[in-house]
């Protein structure tokens, strides 16, 4: 009676062994397959903002050279502000704004850099005041 | 002594403070970049005053 049992327990425990198996590694495959793809769809996501991210930039950089009005200038400088605080902002972007605005600081519309230590000149003999276009006002101001 | 006046726009004014916002403080830069910064309205003559003789 229990050499009988012996086949078929065997059979059982063998199909349940193998099934076991098959499903541990077909449930491994799937979970690759799908981290995977959820890296996949991580990195093109990450490219897309990277993308959108590249054009806002570029537009707030024209927006910051352009010649039309202070306030379009201005609304570029706010937009890459906020850009470059981004994790999408890689080192090299933002030493490139920072030299940007170092220029944009230092030059004038004309190209004129502003001299403040030049002649041998204490930075702190210099008073630097904003230009508001009004030349009547200057000579009031050197009196 | 005599002072050296620079006049400078307001996109001058405006792009030297984004830089030391970037920075992280004024120490960060260039004083030049500072003054540039912190520069001042002039201060106008009162009309009033120089229409009476």
């Amino acid at each position: 009676m229990t050499g009988e049992w012996w086949p078929a327990i065997l059979a059982f425990v063998g199909a349940a062994v193998g099934s076991g198996a098959s499903f541990y590694a077909a449930r491994r495959d799937t979970q690759a397959q799908a981290s995977a793809a959820a890296d996949d769809l991580h990195q093109r996501e990450r490219a897309s903002a990277r993308e959108e991210w590249g054009r806002r930039f570029t537009a707030a950089l024209a927006d910051l050279n352009s010649d039309d009005s202070f306030r379009r200038r201005q609304f570029g400088r706010i937009v890459l502000a906020a850009l470059v605080d981004s994790d999408l902002t890689s080192p090299e972007d933002r030493q490139l704004l920072e030299d940007v605005l170092l220029a944009h600081a230092r030059f004038d519309q004309e190209g004129d850099e502003v001299g403040l230590g030049a002649q041998g000149m204490a930075v702190d003999d210099v008073r630097v005041v904003e230009d508001d276009g009004d030349e009547a006002a200057r000579g009031a101001a050197h009196d | 002594m005599t002072e050296r006046i620079v006049k400078v726009t307001r996109d001058q004014i405006e792009s030297a403070k984004l830089l030391i916002r970037l920075r992280g403080g004024e120490d960060k830069v260039d004083p030049d970049i500072v003054l540039i910064a912190n520069a001042r309205r002039r201060t106008r003559p009162n009309p009033t005053e120089s229409a009476t003789p």
